[in-house]
């Protein structure tokens, strides 16, 4: 790396960790994993600094690197089972959902949804991007995209109205 | 804009603001300014009470941590960076000749044709030239050739993290490769590749099925190769949160596993197809024989080549003997109980037959050959050595033919159905990679003393004879038993010694009453091996042990004397414990009367005792547990070799700032008597830093060191020379030369990145133990530069 990349990537992580930090808390619904996630993009992305600070949008490419990220780390070929003590309350639980604050009702479903979904609604409705840009962030194509909002959307409304 | 929209921008806007502070995060990663693989140990709030701390060599400091490295590839394509093409063209130089492949991806058809996807390993020191990966082909299984270049990237050059490329033959010369974005199909063998098309839709996952390939998309959405196209067909298969498309026996299983975390059965389903046409048959994978309401949920599926199906079947609410395996022979139509489930977070990898599989748990890779009633360790496999989850799973192409990836990216097969394995003969070096940093001034290897399948413990040195305490495979399920080394020629050749029959390691579950934790020598016959619950003595070398009563939360020999700390009431458990320090004559199985360490009564775990010629410190952390906010470390000091103890303190410095309490993390003690305590701030924010006092008379003073170059990462090992040569573990092992004032990297002077054990026998001679176990590192130079010797 370039002294100059060097000396540009630690004002970039200062200014760009609490939007990247939000964007992964609204991906993985958790904060240490969402820490874990910004971390790793970073750490990713260092070895190559100086690439990335000549795209022509850099937030874009190290969002685009955490999405990409974000989705891989989910699918894992080898599947490891998620033991619980107690089962939690079901979304079917009809007196839960009424209850449920209308904001938490629908970050709860969020977090059911597959990870693309998910990624794509949180793009869209977090960070406003439009279809391409989502598509390159999530390296696939445009119609992919609204395929998967759809799908998304959808399945938000079938689980609310359930 | 629909109600819904609306809403769920609002949901996201809130939610959002719940994300983690992002300064402290932000100074973090700006810290590490430097290229790294492993992730970040990450402190956050208090440390874990299960922290193995120990204590020290002969005379050295050394605190047992955990280092947690990753190593993590990814699966899918990553972002290209500007300017980078693909590199999907052979350049027309010759690239240097090949020391090793690192293999991406491999098929067989049979016992011995088989193609692997790999990239060249350069010569250490050569700069080889970009070059694209290529196709590997045996045909007898023996010998691999080189037959042509991949048109895809298998790792991103900007990222150095793996393709999703998988690769798959239907016979001798037709064969499909794919990543992410694109689809080739040879008909020479892998010689040259055409482009499949893909359209808009298009599959994420391909598969082998029949004498084709097959395509599903995230949806489910099944595709079929036709006319160089990769087309829709129009078939919707169920999908689920998590899907895997795999193939076996050319034959395609589309998995769908259920999120257990739901109320109500959980089925796995998968749709399987036999032939690559259009007929996808849905089957769902049972638990027989469990009651309604039992929540035992088939978690794993591996499919064999014979058609059989193998599924490991777990209880929600884990309770023993509740887990067990299936297995069908019908595909899938009904499934029988036919064994357990090894414990310590098993999960189920491969399946070679209805009776063969293969899985891994915390010990290690573990195979069964009759249907899981009884499990064993593999003796040539190790957990270390498999890839992360991302990596191609193990895969059996017949009853006895079978191949996995490993973390190396080396190819292993196995001709004896999972029994043994081997690496494959791809040519080349292909056993390790080079150490980065490793310098040319390092000693000539030295004879691998291990069988390199189980973790590391503990070292102990006396003078040119050390000990290894390591686990071992021990029994016919999962347990771990003790494996004792010794070298006496400063670790140039090992040779394994007697361990005591009934020792046991820890263990998924934690500490048996016979589990030990650490090796500790007097003289080279005299020896200790101990847990917290068991103390086991040696006179003769290691050849024969003895047990003595009483538990052991630290012990240390050192001028002719031992001491052992131990809790004052039986069965405790920290934290809330008191400890106590006995002593005795090396040998002797007669203790003294158990004096209370310095601290207050109760509320403490146990950290670690160090020694030096006239003093020894033990260290007591506070139990922040309950919210007890002001619950600071203790440090004891004995001059009289334990007999008495006097309460020096917390020796840190109250940390800058609101709820400015620090914590003692790791203390070491140089030969020259110098005391190192190394500080960090309970409370973690940007500010947080490793700080590091020092005392020159015995714990009395400390002076406030002002170190530069650690970074925000607390201090977790640390060993001392002297009063000018100490080294740390943060989030690598750094030394400093001029009393802690300034830090370099170990590595980048011969050292390893990371150290699990650490400690220096002189002022000058130290030893450290790379954490993943591969290599003892010595320097004879307080810690200035450093030499490798490989272990495993």
């Amino acid at each position: 790396m370039t002294q100059t990349g060097a000396d540009e990537f630690a004002p970039f992580v200062r200014a760009h960790t609490a939007a990247l930090l939000r964007v992964a808390y609204l991906l993985t619904g958790d904060g240490a994993s969402a820490e874990d996630l910004v971390q790793e993009t970073f750490a990713r992305l260092f070895p190559r600094w100086d690439r990335v600070r000549q795209a022509d949008v850099p937030i874009a490419y190290v969002r685009r690197t955490l999405a990409n990220l974000f989705v891989n780390r989910s699918r894992s070929p080898s599947r490891r089972e998620v033991l619980v003590e107690f089962l939690p309350e079901g979304a079917v639980l009809a007196d839960a959902t009424a209850q449920a604050d209308d904001r938490d009702e629908l970050w709860e479903l969020l977090a059911h949804l597959p990870e693309r979904q998910r990624a794509v609604l949180v793009l869209r409705y977090f960070h406003d991007l439009p279809d391409d840009e989502i598509a390159a962030a999530l390296d696939c194509r445009p119609g992919t995209v609204r395929s998967l909002l759809s799908r998304g959307l959808a399945a938000l409304r079938e689980e609310a109205r359930t | 804009m629909n109600n819904l929209e609306t809403r769920l921008r609002d949901s996201l806007a809130a939610h959002a603001e719940d994300a983690p502070d992002a300064a402290a995060l932000a100074e973090r990663i700006v810290s590490a300014n430097q290229p790294v693989r492993a992730r970040w140990f990450r402190s956050r709030g208090w440390r874990t009470w299960a922290l193995p701390i120990v204590s020290a060599g002969a005379v050295a400091a050394v605190v047992a941590a955990v280092v947690a490295v990753t190593g993590d590839t990814q699966h899918r394509a990553q972002p290209q960076p500007p300017g980078l093409s693909s590199p999907v063209t052979p350049t027309g130089a010759p690239a240097p000749a090949a020391i090793g492949w690192k293999v991406s991806n491999v098929w067989f058809t049979d016992a011995t044709h088989g193609w692997a996807l790999a990239d060249r390993i350069c010569p250490v020191g050569a700069r080889c030239p970009i070059r694209p990966p290529v196709v590997l082909h045996t045909t007898a299984g023996s010998e691999w050739s080189e037959v042509g270049p991949a048109p895809i990237a298998l790792r991103d050059s900007m990222s150095d993290t793996a393709h999703g490329a998988g690769i798959g033959f239907v016979d001798g010369t037709t064969g499909y490769l794919w990543d992410e974005s694109h689809a080739y199909a040879t008909h020479d063998a892998g010689a040259h590749w055409a482009e499949i098309t893909l359209g808009e839709s298009r599959p994420n996952y391909y598969a082998i099925a029949g004498r084709t390939l097959v395509g599903v998309d995230e949806s489910g959405m099944v595709f079929s190769l036709s006319d160089k196209a990769m087309r829709p067909t129009g078939q919707q298969l169920g999908g689920s949160w998590h899907s895997v498309l795999e193939t076996a026996a050319s034959a395609a299983y589309w998995v769908h596993y259920p999120h257990l975390i739901s109320e109500g059965p959980a089925p796995t389903t998968f749709d399987w197809n036999p032939d690559g046409r259009e007929l996808w048959v849905s089957r769902t994978a049972e638990c027989p024989g469990t009651a309604p309401g039992a929540f035992i949920d088939p978690t794993a599926l591996a499919f064999a080549p014979d058609g059989s199906i193998v599924a490991t079947c777990y209880s929600r609410f884990a309770k023993p003997g509740d887990d067990f395996v299936t297995v069908s022979t019908d595909t899938g139509k009904t499934f029988t109980r036919t064994g357990n489930i090894p414990e310590g977070n098993f999960t189920l990898l491969a399946a070679a037959s209805a009776d063969v599989a293969i899985g891994e748990n915390a010990g290690g890779v573990l195979r069964t050959g009759d249907g899981g009633r009884t499990w064993h360790l593999v003796p040539t496999l190790d957990r270390a050595r498999l890839g992360p989850d991302n990596q191609p799973r193990p895969h059996f192409v017949t009853a006895k033919d079978g191949w996995l990836i490993d973390a190396y990216r080396k190819l292993w097969l196995t001709h004896d159905a999972g029994a043994t394995w081997a690496p494959a003969p791809l040519g080349g070096t292909t056993t390790a990679d080079p150490t980065p940093g490793a310098t040319t001034s390092a000693p000539p290897t030295a004879a691998a003393p291990t069988d390199g399948s189980m973790p590391i413990l503990d070292l102990t040195f006396v003078g040119k004879d050390a000990w290894m305490l390591e686990s071992r495979d021990c029994s016919q399920t999962y347990g771990l038993c003790v494996s004792i080394k010794h070298t006496s020629d400063g670790g140039t050749s090992w040779q394994t010694t007697t361990a005591p029959a009934d020792a046991h390691t820890m263990g998924s579950k934690g500490c048996s009453p016979n589990c030990v934790t650490n090796i500790r020598f007097a003289t080279d016959k005299i020896g200790y091996l101990f847990g917290p619950n068991t103390l086991y003595l040696t006179t003769d070398g290691a050849k024969s042990w003895t047990r003595l009563k009483g538990d052991v939360a630290a012990l240390e020999t050192l001028d002719g004397n031992v001491i052992r700390i131990v809790t004052t009431r039986v069965g405790c458990g920290a934290p809330g414990c008191t400890y106590a320090a006995q002593t005795a004559d090396p040998g002797s199985d007669k203790w003294s009367t158990a004096v209370p360490l310095a601290s207050p009564v109760g509320n403490n775990v146990f950290s670690v005792l160090v020694r030096t010629h006239g003093a020894a410190y033990a260290l007591e952390r506070g139990n922040p547990a309950g919210g007890a906010e002001n619950a600071k470390a203790v440090l004891s000091r004995s001059t009289d070799g334990g007999r008495s103890w006097t309460n020096l303190g917390e020796p840190c410095p109250p940390s800058p700032g609101p709820d400015g309490e620090a914590d003692t993390s790791a203390i070491a003690v140089g030969t020259d008597g110098t005391l190192f305590d190394a500080c960090y701030p309970r409370r973690v924010d940007s500010t947080a830093r490793s700080g590091l006092v020092v005392s020159t008379d015995r714990g009395a003073n400390f002076v406030n060191l002002s170190p530069s170059g650690l970074g925000p990462n607390e201090i977790l090992l640390m060993a001392a020379a002297d009063r000018q040569h100490v080294c740390v573990q943060t989030d690598a092992l750094h030394c400093s030369h001029d009393g802690g004032t300034s830090w370099q990297r170990a590595d980048r002077t011969g050292g390893p990145s990371q150290a699990s054990w650490l400690g220096f026998e002189s002022a000058t001679h130290g030893t450290a133990l790379a954490s993943d176990g591969t290599a003892l590192f010595t320097t004879d130079d307080g810690g200035t530069s450093w030499a490798r010797y490989p272990i495993r």
